[in-house]
């Protein structure tokens, strides 16, 4: 029985390595070709556009698709300070760990390369975005800050760009196509003289998910999927027009939601939430991670369909997910089928969500 | 027309609007129900039925909760700007409601085992407010007069709210989001097996203000007279202090923080009613306190298929404007 148990712990424990591996493995594939320049073919946020001395990146408005800001960046090895969960992930994608200069904080990162590095003083905490430091950026010496982008501007913007430290706000969130949302890769290979690999591993991504999609694009049951959850009175579910939107319709999905416009997310009641849902077969990200945590924190869930059998959340470790699902796109849409589609068994294991038992 | 006919018509007056008020508030909504699923919803409960879990578990919390927040924090509002002498104390002088705020705080933004363990957000502020509750009341039992308790509460709030706002410097965005959601009160939290159990404590706080209605009326001619006038001033304000703390963390505890309300509602009725009769305040507060959150809560609800407003945002803009109004109207 004690020997069954381990060995179970020991299947798991490899199991669950070699998933984790997952996201770079691409990095091995010799099958893509050199390239000249960096195309950007997908995300509609940003662009590159080839100079003499580098790029010239531009930064649109995700609300009106104007151009928000031009900045001019070298392609070669910057100091960066990183406050978005999802750059961090793209920097470990491409193994650009050792240029990172500063990070938010330790408690939301989960690659263990750069949490070794903030243990040894070799990346610097910064903390929150609205809270930061001015001083202790200029002391840092980094030139450039990569962060969500969630305010209007960063505090103390206009000084910092005096002292030639660029600004950059990653509006991947923002993105309508998972692939857009990963595309967002170039620009950090780019900014860290990682470009090769940062293009190289975008293709296998773009492959990765194809191949998934063609798995499903022939689907005609298409179970019926509500997403996110409820804070204070209000549930935010994605966007018709989102990336994660996009990602249920490619999983062969029939999200609720998925006439509404804009790709920020949607508010509702749990009125209107009760209304629309009571039949739902799917909960997808249901925020919390226990039946327990569900029922202190929103009571009413327990009427809905979905909640009895079929919710689902991130699996284990928030920080793994916010961290690595962003550049992981194809790996997001194979959970999904495996999730609302068992039956094309694309793989075992689930490798970001869990359901809620 | 005298006073008291009149107060006599104004309380008639604010007595029918609770009923149609509160059938407007029942029928407004993403969806329109039947009388039949009302109560079929209350005594034959489907499961299966949205309509029936949408009355069941939203509509009549949440009007059970405008009714009881809005006259729980109207009477403790009135009873401390009585014990005071001091049209600006309300429900939240003593650092009551802060002591909720301190402890679901606590819960949502450290990591300590005892705060974040299954006790949740309601348990925590009904924990905070009688707690400090208690606390107030040793303090009152050091102090001579009421001026020096309400310094002391003041400064205690003023403690924990930097206290607090500590706390909320050094948490991050998701816990910052949890507990500022909370802070801007809400009816919904309540689910419909809640409600027994509030509505009693309700009722017995509120009936425990009209026991005192004699020493209240009394404490209008100041602190000194009172007692000169046989009030027992130290049994008096126990019993004020044990009302407003049960009261105050009731609301708190399933709503959040509601403002305004315990400030504004006893100040207009002095206005309306003209009278320093506290039973007749009394009741005036309380059906009062509970039209004025009906009213703010069917706003929201009428707004709610296209934005979101919390309970708190209407209640400071409802109420500041109605307050200046009837100032300039009546007391120029």
């Amino acid at each position: 029985m004690l020997l069954s148990k381990i060995l179970l712990l020991l299947s798991a424990t490899l199991i669950l390595f070699s998933c984790e591996r997952e996201p770079t493995d691409c990095c091995n594939d010799n099958t893509t070709a050199l390239f000249e320049s960096t195309s950007i073919d997908y995300a509609s946020n940003f662009d590159l556009v080839k100079t003499n001395i580098g790029y010239s990146l531009k930064i649109l408005n995700p609300e009106n698709g104007e151009l928000e800001k031009t900045i001019s960046i070298k392609t070669e090895k910057n100091k960066i300070i990183s406050l978005s969960a999802t750059v961090n992930g793209m920097i470990s994608n491409i193994n650009a760990q050792k240029f990172l200069a500063g990070v938010g904080n330790r408690n939301y990162i989960y690659d263990s390369i750069i949490l070794n590095r903030i243990l040894n003083n070799e990346i610097l905490e910064f903390g929150d975005e609205m809270n930061i430091s001015t001083e202790k950026i200029i002391s840092s010496s980094a030139n450039i800050i990569l962060y969500s982008g969630f305010g209007n501007e960063f505090p103390n913007e206009s000084k910092l760009n005096k002292l030639n430290i660029n600004i950059i706000p990653i509006y991947d969130w923002r993105e309508q196509h998972p692939l857009g949302k990963a595309e967002w890769i170039k620009l950090i290979g780019v900014l860290m003289g990682k470009e090769k690999e940062a293009n190289t591993y975008f293709d296998y991504v773009v492959r990765e998910y194809e191949k998934i999609l063609s798995a499903t694009d022939t689907l005609s049951n298409l179970p019926s999927v509500l997403s996110g959850s409820l804070y204070g009175d209000i549930w935010y579910a994605p966007g018709g027009n989102g990336y994660f939107s996009t990602l249920l319709k490619d999983a062969g999905a029939n999200y609720i939601y998925s006439a509404t416009k804009g790709t920020a997310s949607q508010e509702y009641s749990m009125e209107k939430i009760l209304k629309d849902n009571l039949s739902t077969d799917y909960w997808i990200n249901s925020g919390l991670s226990t039946k327990a945590a569900i029922n202190n924190g929103n009571p009413k869930a327990k009427y809905l369909k979905a909640y009895k059998s079929s919710t689902y959340c991130y699996s284990g470790n928030l920080n793994k997910f916010w961290e690595q699902s962003a550049s992981a796109p194809h790996i997001v849409l194979r959970d999904l089928v495996q999730i609302l589609h068992p039956e094309i068994m694309l793989s075992k294991e689930l490798y970001f969500y869990k359901r809620i038992e | 027309m005298g006073i008291v006919k009149t107060n006599t018509i104004l309380l008639f007056g604010l007595l029918i609007s609770i009923p149609i008020l509160s059938i407007v508030h029942l029928s407004i909504g993403q969806i329109d129900i039947s009388t039949q699923e009302f109560w079929q919803s209350i005594f034959n409960f489907n499961e299966n039925s949205a309509n029936e879990i949408i009355i069941r578990e939203i509509r009549i919390p949440r009007l059970m909760m405008a009714l009881i927040a809005g006259a729980s924090l109207s009477v403790v509002g009135l009873l401390m700007q009585t014990l005071f002498n001091n049209p600006l104390a309300g429900p939240y002088v003593l650092g009551i409601n802060s002591g909720s705020s301190l402890f679901v705080a606590l819960s949502i933004m450290t990591g300590i085992p005892f705060f974040t363990s299954d006790f949740g957000i309601i348990t925590n502020a009904l924990i905070g407010a009688f707690l400090f509750g208690l606390v107030i009341l040793f303090f009152s039992k050091l102090v001579r007069t009421q001026i020096a308790l309400l310094l002391v509460g003041l400064m205690l709030g003023s403690f924990i709210s930097a206290f607090v706002s500590f706390l909320q410097s050094a948490s991050n965005a998701q816990e910052l989001k949890v507990f500022t959601l909370w802070a801007l009160g809400s009816l919904q939290k309540v689910e419909f097996s809640q409600l027994p159990i509030i509505i009693i404590v309700a009722v017995i706080g509120i009936l425990a203000a009209f026991l005192i209605v004699k020493p209240l009326n009394v404490l209008v001619l100041g602190e000194q007279e009172a007692k000169l006038l046989g009030v027992n001033m130290k049994r008096t304000r126990v019993i004020i202090i044990v009302i407003t703390a049960i009261l105050t963390g009731l609301v708190t505890a399933f709503c959040g923080p509601i403002a305004f309300v315990g400030l504004a509602v006893p100040n207009l009725v002095r206005i309306l009613f003209k009278t320093q009769q506290h039973f007749t305040l009394l009741i005036a507060s309380l059906l009062f306190g509970a039209i004025f959150i009906l009213i703010c809560d069917i706003l929201i609800q009428l707004v709610e298929p296209h934005f979101m407003l919390p309970i708190n945002v209407l209640t400071s803009i409802i109420g500041a404007p109605m307050v200046i109004f009837f100032i300039l109207n009546r007391l120029r």
